[in-house]
């Protein structure tokens, strides 16, 4: 295994001038990214930053983050990616949480962010005036091992509070090196960088594609959010290799079906973190008629687990589609409540092993920082069953975790942000499949006797305090108790009978003229 | 109904489930930060605008500072159906 300094290396001795990075028609080559990185890690290195520290990447998706990543890198630092587009609460936690020592940002992110960010206890370096040019001052890169800590990202955990994944170097290496062998990435291909890099999908975009030589063309904010000019970067820059969440084809597939859009250079499509759409999943040979179709399983925690390639006609598919099969890395159970293997058939919760685990989640007490959560298994919490064509099938999660838009959200945790609301009484957020985007989080509310929230000031609430994934798409308002199970939670299975029962046994409430509508 | 109102009645309907007045929606309100509306939720205004308005969007004007509030919409809109009038006549929009 080799480490990604030593991959990045070996890219810029073997063609310098190969494309590295592509953003809005600027390319930047495995030369200059190895040049660049070291002068700014120079510069990091000259304010005191040190092995061990954790370097916060407060930027837009452009070039200058991958610079930034491999600076760190070099100077045997994890970096943390802090998402301009979050909430500057949860951007301030994330500094904290992740022992963030210094944040990295430039002169595109808003003023009043950097300096909320920096107000968490980090050091703000700007990414251009940092990097230290001047040939003639040595660098010498820190001897990385393959324990150390090589990213931290941050996800929702199932005690609804966020928490740091810390992923080592050994980690990304297990990885890259299954992900260019079993997609057979060369330096002729150019891989699609879609999911902001604060996403665990973000490693395979920039570090298997580095490693086989290849090239990362990064879709920014403003790509992502329109399905036109996302495709017009696949097919300018011949795109080969697309990773994706579902929703971001489900949105190319909508559009496309309007206008026709075909990207025939395309010649695998990978799409993880959340259910595809059967309508987005018939799609595909319309939009990438040469691409052979990959469903991948994973978890920031253990990285890609599990893969199911879609028959060349998806019309063959199961549905839902199949978890799959192994990766080779990976040994798996599945266990009942008890932690014994279950039966064939049988369903129960999926454990794995990889050495792609993380060494543990970041945890804080007084002024020290330790890892923990990290046992020689990792539970998923989803339940599974091993069917007869050796694919693992997905019922359902253990816990209140959920995926939206492959983001994953803690359907507790926006309860209770909307609970804390003054007029709020009770509430419960259900994750409702839907045909179109995957996943909906439908929320049921009752508000105190007399108060009256629309929906739009609850959207409006939950956007302060949660990220925008994690913002339900629909409120239901009620005006009678939620209805509970035996053991006294909310009866979920009830509110979703509900949803779909006729309108005239919905729940009714302050706002039932309005309930009866459905926004699908 | 004016151009506005009815950008503003389909934002209400469609994202909001018909739960807010019209005086809740000024021009300037970030419906992409107020989580009112998302990256599918995008699309659908697009298609609204087009088949309503009957205006052609063009790929570089889909981003999502185009869609960030009912004031950012009505400026994309805005010039072609001005065009649209002068060319053809002040009922031909039929809004």
């Amino acid at each position: 295994m080799q480490l990604m300094t030593e991959y990045l290396g070996a890219a810029a001795r073997t063609d310098a001038s190969a494309p590295a990075v592509m953003h809005r028609g600027k390319i930047v080559s495995y030369g200059e990214l190895s040049s660049r990185s070291d002068a700014l890690a120079r510069g990091l290195r000259a304010r005191g930053v040190a092995r061990g520290d954790r370097v916060g990447l407060l930027l837009n998706k452009t070039a200058d983050a991958t610079v930034a990543i491999y600076a760190a890198f070099k100077l045997g630092c994890a970096y943390v990616p802090l998402n301009p587009e979050l909430p500057a609460q949860r951007l301030i936690e994330a500094t904290r949480m992740c022992g963030v020592r210094v944040v990295v940002t430039s002169s595109d992110i808003a003023p009043a962010l950097r300096e909320r960010v920096a107000a968490a206890g980090a050091d703000l370096a700007a990414a251009g005036d940092l990097e230290d040019g001047r040939t003639s001052a040595l660098f010498a890169p820190v001897r990385l091992s393959e324990a150390d800590p090589a990213a931290i990202l941050t996800t929702s955990g199932s005690t609804g509070a966020a928490k740091g994944v810390v992923i080592t170097h050994g980690n990304l290496g297990a990885f890259v090196d299954w992900a260019v062998s079993a997609f057979r990435l060369t330096a002729r291909d150019r891989l699609l960088s879609h999911a902001p890099l604060q996403f665990d999908l973000s490693f395979f975009d920039l570090f298997a594609a580095a490693a086989a030589g290849a090239c990362t063309v990064l879709a920014d904010d403003a790509d992502v959010a329109s399905p036109a000019r996302l495709t017009q970067l696949v097919v300018s820059t011949a795109v080969t290799v697309w990773q994706s969440v579902p929703s971001a084809i489900t949105l190319v597939a909508e559009a496309g079906a309007r206008n026709a859009l075909a990207m025939p250079e395309v010649r695998c499509v990978l799409f993880a973190g959340e259910r595809m759409p059967r309508r987005t999943l018939l799609a595909l040979p319309r939009l990438f008629p040469s691409a052979r179709y990959f469903n991948i399983y994973g978890a920031t925690e253990t990285n890609d687990t599990f893969l199911y390639e879609v028959p060349g006609n998806p019309f063959d598919a199961p549905d839902p589609l199949p978890i799959g099969g192994p990766l080779p890395y990976v040994r798996y159970r599945v266990v009942d409540d008890d932690g014994n293997a279950v039966r064939d058939g049988e369903q129960g919760t999926l454990v794995v092993s990889a050495p792609t685990m993380m060494a543990g989640y970041v945890a804080r007490d007084g002024g020290g920082e330790r890892l923990q959560g990290r046992g020689p298994e990792y539970s998923t919490r989803d339940l599974v069953s091993m069917a007869s064509d050796g694919h693992l099938r997905f019922h359902g999660r253990t816990d209140a975790l959920v995926k939206t838009n492959g983001y994953r959200v803690n359907t507790l945790e926006i309860e209770d942000q909307i609970q804390s609301v003054d007029a709020v009484e009770q509430a419960s957020v259900l994750a409702v499949p839907d045909d179109r985007t995957g996943t909906r989080l439908v929320a049921f509310v009752r508000l105190a006797p007399g108060t009256r929230l629309s929906t739009l000031d609850l959207k409006m609430k939950c956007a302060r305090r949660l990220p925008r994934h994690a913002v339900p798409h629909q409120f239901h308002f009620v005006t009678d108790a939620l209805p509970t199970s035996p053991t006294g939670k909310v009866d979920k299975q009830r509110l979703a009978e509900l949803l779909i029962a006729p309108p005239d046994q919905r729940p009714t409430g302050p706002a039932a003229r309005n309930t009866s509508h459905e926004s699908s | 109904m004016n151009r506005r109102d009815a950008l503003v009645k389909f934002v209400v309907d469609e994202f909001l489930q018909g739960d807010a007045a019209s005086s809740d929606i000024p021009d300037d309100l970030d419906l992409i930060a107020n989580g009112v509306i998302d990256s599918l939720g995008l699309l659908k205004l697009v298609a609204f605008l087009e088949e309503h308005y009957a205006v052609s969007i063009p790929p570089e004007a889909m981003v999502p500072d185009a869609f960030r509030s009912i004031g950012s919409m009505m400026a994309v809109i805005s010039p072609q159906l001005d065009t649209a009038r002068q060319e053809t006549g002040p009922c031909a929009t039929g809004s």
